[in-house]
């Protein structure tokens, strides 16, 4: 079965950064969306995602935390404080290396703390490993 | 005839030669014959007869009246036959000269016994009768000094037998001067001692002379010792011999007495004059006496000190010799006016003498012969100059206390318990707004005091009484004009021997204006806590303001450095994407400028990154710990290596390297360094990198590290610590030229220096100070 990794990032240049730079080509989907609120309504099956399945939940979420109208610490309050969507492995993948974001992620219920790194190659190399860690080797 | 024995001649000759004068008379009594002698004696000679006389000017000695002219001797032989022998005659000579004679005047008879002529003899007596004269003043003076009471007079024999004794030798005695005739001397009075004198003097002819000699009265031994002086005179006999010896005494106890007492007052004078002198000598007075020409007769030693002159300088000498012209004239005054006045006169003087301004108080005082009439001005001067100073420093300070009283409106009050009798001093007066003497005992103070502080004012005072505590309170009066005032009282109680209060003394002060400004300043106190306050409130708003201010620039500028961040990481991806899968569509060209494009993107990751972390260690609370500096530089010496495995490298680190510092920031700046130190010695063959301290001279510990890289020339020792100061291009060796900055930058806000020390081409050791750590 594939697995579904919901990105949620701004940037299209950076979703298509990512998507290239994940190494979990087959098995794996991604789905992206560009804002906190449409990440919500994914997640919900609300708003432009009302066709959605609400019982399809993603795999992984790679989070970023500056995000237009919703931000991304307030969608990962959402996402742990809706029985739906509680257990979702969630990893913060973001430029933020401030102690407070950090700290608010991990209060807020985040699994995993990412800062992307400059670096492509490196980038790349991080990617597989949080990909494989979270989606093959963690029991979720 | 007879035979003439004698010729005329002869006889002319003998009676020329003959040493008396001789008349010749004829037989009327004619001088016929005058011989050599007469005339010398007359002084000439006239042959005149008894008429005539009278030319010879004579008159009788025993009489004194003039001889006439037949009243002449020779006059009376030729008329009587009258022989006259010797009459004594003073005569006037024909040169005038007074002479006396012998006149004798003999008739000549002849045979037949008539008279036929006469002779007159002469005898110049004058010279005897002189010493005739003379022998009786002798006789008389002597018979004076027999007679004399002071003089004792003895005339005795060769063998000291009394022949004669005068009156004064024998009342002496209590005797008669007739008791002595016979006597003899020494067996009146033995004494061997004097006999052996008086042997002495009739043996040598000698007289002996003795003073003061001492003799007591064997009978009269009341009269206790007396003294004489004695003279023992020898008498002589023409030829020489001694016959007798005449004693004289010359009682002079009562000059002998009289003498002692003079030395014995002559000493007690002196005595007496040097303990005066002595006192006057030590008398602090200045003490001189003038004489009436202003001369100085004496002057004592304070009086020297005081105008600082020698004795020489002032005795004898003038008030205008002694003092300056402006002190000469108020002298003269003051000792006019004291000569005038004939008594003790007081002065005030005023002198600048060579020491400054004195003032004295002199006393003159005119010294008065036995008529009264002055002859000299004695002084005595007083240096009051302190005294007056005192004096005025007394007035000053009474004055002082006065208006010290006045100004601190505080008074003075005792009250008599035992008569109920208040006494106050003015100023209570004035304070309580009530004429003198109204406030007579206690119950008139109460009245003033106001009702409501009445009954504390009186427990207070009983409690003073009857117990230990002096008086201390405050209570308010109100005035006659009704004005209130605040006092406060403090007083002590006098007691008897039994304990018993007696008075009640103490002072009464108006504290209106003092409680006054008390509240005022408490007013100001409160209004200045506040202020205080709200001063403190804008201050603390300002510093959160700028605080918040901070935070938002950092937090800012790291959003900035942060966002910049994004875009490159899509650089260096997509380039890298490019490079990866489109390699062989890419011809060389592209390739390197692709290449380019990541370095680019690359450096300004790390430019970026270098700048947070310099913006960061400026804000950065440091938490200090102690820190193994040691550990630390081996790990990151560890890291440095397996990021490039290939490279080769000798890391020595000193072990036991404590600090005290913040973990994060100084491990930067171990990676700072060490990075450096390991970037730099990347074309060495052999490179050594060493991590070690030193120790200072102050003792603080001096870490170091060192490499052998390329180094640098030292003109650059200073810039390399600010921030984008590079010394090499990029392509020598990458970096931001930020690093340093940041370790200064870390170092610092440790209270610590860095410092660097290179040879270009040897090698660089960077130093840099932190504080020691515990292990």
């Amino acid at each position: 079965m594939k697995k579904t990794i919901f990105l949620v990032e701004d940037s299209p240049d950076a979703v298509e950064l990512t998507k290239r730079a994940m190494s979990c080509g087959k098995e794996t989907e991604v789905v992206a969306v560009a804002d906190g609120e449409r990440a919500l309504d994914y997640l919900f099956s609300t708003g432009g995602f009302s066709r959605k399945n609400p019982n399809e939940r993603p795999d992984l979420v790679l989070l970023d935390i500056r995000l237009p109208k919703i931000s991304g610490l307030e969608v990962l309050e959402k996402i742990r404080s809706d029985e739906r969507t509680r257990l979702i492995p969630v990893v913060m993948l973001t430029n933020s290396k401030l102690r407070s974001d950090i700290r608010r992620s991990y209060s807020l219920g985040a699994n995993s703390y990412i800062v992307k790194s400059v670096k492509y190659e490196r980038f790349i190399e991080v990617l597989g490993k949080v990909c494989e860690y979270w989606l093959f080797i963690n029991e979720s | 005839m007879e035979q003439e024995l004698v010729t005329k001649e002869a006889l002319q000759n003998i009676c020329d030669t003959l040493p008396v004068g001789i008349f010749i008379l004829d037989k009327q009594g004619t001088i016929v014959h005058i011989n050599p002698a007469a005339k010398k004696i007359w002084g000439g000679a006239k042959d005149v007869g008894p008429s005539q006389f009278g030319e010879y000017k004579g008159w009788w000695v025993s009489s004194g009246k003039r001889i006439e002219a037949g009243q002449w001797a020779a006059a009376r032989a030729i008329a009587t036959g009258a022989a006259s022998i010797n009459e004594e005659i003073e005569i006037e000579t024909f040169t005038g000269e007074r002479k006396f004679i012998l006149n004798s005047a003999l008739p000549l008879k002849d045979a037949d016994g008539n008279i036929s002529g006469g002779i007159i003899v002469n005898e110049d007596i004058t010279e005897r009768k002189r010493s005739e004269q003379e022998c009786a003043m002798h006789r008389e003076i002597l018979e004076r000094l027999f007679s004399s009471v002071d003089l004792l007079i003895a005339y005795m024999d060769r063998d000291f037998n009394f022949l004669k004794v005068n009156r004064a030798y024998a009342e002496a005695d209590g005797k008669n001067p007739d008791f002595y005739a016979g006597k003899n001397h020494f067996e009146l009075y033995p004494d061997s001692e004097n006999e052996n004198i008086f042997r002495k003097v009739i043996a040598t002819g000698e007289p002996y002379y003795a003073y003061s000699k001492p003799f007591v009265y064997a009978e009269h031994p009341e009269r206790g010792v007396t003294y004489w002086d004695w003279s023992l005179q020898p008498v002589k006999e023409p030829s020489g011999k001694v016959s007798g010896i005449i004693l004289s005494l010359v009682n002079v106890t009562g000059h002998k007495r009289t003498e002692e007492h003079l030395k014995k007052a002559a000493k007690d004078l002196t005595e007496s004059e040097e303990r005066l002198r002595a006192i006057l000598n030590t008398m602090g007075n200045a003490v001189y006496m003038k004489d009436l020409g202003e001369k100085y007769l004496f002057a004592n030693r304070s009086f020297l000190k005081t105008i600082n002159a020698k004795e020489e300088d002032v005795i004898g000498k003038t008030v205008q010799e002694v003092f300056p012209e402006e002190m000469v004239s108020t002298i003269q005054e003051h000792d006019s006016a004291a000569l005038k006045s004939g008594t003790t006169t007081e002065f005030e003087e005023h002198f600048t003498l060579y020491d400054g301004a004195h003032v004295f108080l002199s006393i003159r005082f005119p010294l008065k012969d036995r008529e009264g009439n002055p002859y000299a001005l004695c002084g005595v001067s007083t240096d009051i100059t302190e005294i007056k100073r005192t004096e005025e420093a007394l007035i000053k300070s009474e004055k002082s206390l006065k208006n010290a009283q006045r100004l601190a409106h505080i008074g003075g009050c005792e009250w008599d318990i035992v008569n109920n009798t208040l006494r106050v001093s003015d100023e209570v007066d004035k304070i309580v707004g009530l004429p003198k003497d109204e406030l007579g005992d206690l119950e008139d103070f109460i009245g003033v005091v106001h009702p409501e502080d009445r009954d504390v004012l009186k427990k207070d005072i009983e409690n003073t009484l009857y117990g230990k505590m002096p008086l201390s309170t405050t209570y308010r009066i109100i005035r006659p004009d009704g004005q209130e005032r605040i006092l406060y009282t403090t007083g002590e109680v006098e007691r008897d021997e039994a304990g018993n209060p007696l008075k009640l003394g103490g002072t009464a002060q108006d504290i209106t204006e003092l409680k006054r400004a008390e509240a005022e300043i408490r007013k100001l106190n409160v209004e200045l806590e506040k202020r205080v306050e709200e001063r403190t409130n804008e201050l603390r708003q300002a510093f959160d303001e700028l605080a918040a201010a901070n935070r938002e620039i950092e937090t800012f500028t790291y959003s900035v450095a942060h966002d910049l961040r994004s875009p490159l990481r899509l650089i260096d991806g997509f380039s890298t994407i490019l490079i990866k899968k489109q390699k062989d569509r890419i011809d060389r060209d592209g390739m390197d400028s692709l290449e380019r494009i990541r370095g680019a993107a690359k450096r300004m990751g790390a430019l970026i990154d270098d700048l947070l972390n310099l913006s960061q260690v400026a804000k950065a609370e440091i938490n200090s710990v102690d820190m193994d500096l040691s550990a630390v530089t081996s790990l990151i010496a560890i890291d440095l290596k397996k990021a490039d495995p290939d490279r080769t490298g000798v890391f020595k680190i000193t072990e036991g390297a404590y600090v005290r510092g913040d973990e994060k920031l100084i491990r930067m700046v171990i990676e700072n360094l060490l990075g450096n130190a390991w970037k730099y010695t990347s074309r060495n063959k052999d490179p050594y990198i060493e991590f070690g301290l030193e120790k200072a001279k102050d003792g603080k510990n001096i870490f170091y590290v060192r490499d052998n890289g390329i180094g640098f020339d030292m003109k650059y020792a200073r810039k390399i610590f600010e921030p984008f100061q590079r010394l090499h291009s990029s392509e020598e060796f990458p970096g931001t030229g930020v690093g340093l900055a940041t370790v200064k930058r870390i170092i610092n806000r440790h209270g610590g220096r860095v410092w660097a020390e290179s040879e270009p081409g040897k090698g660089t050791t960077v130093y840099f100070t932190l504080e020691r750590g515990q292990r």
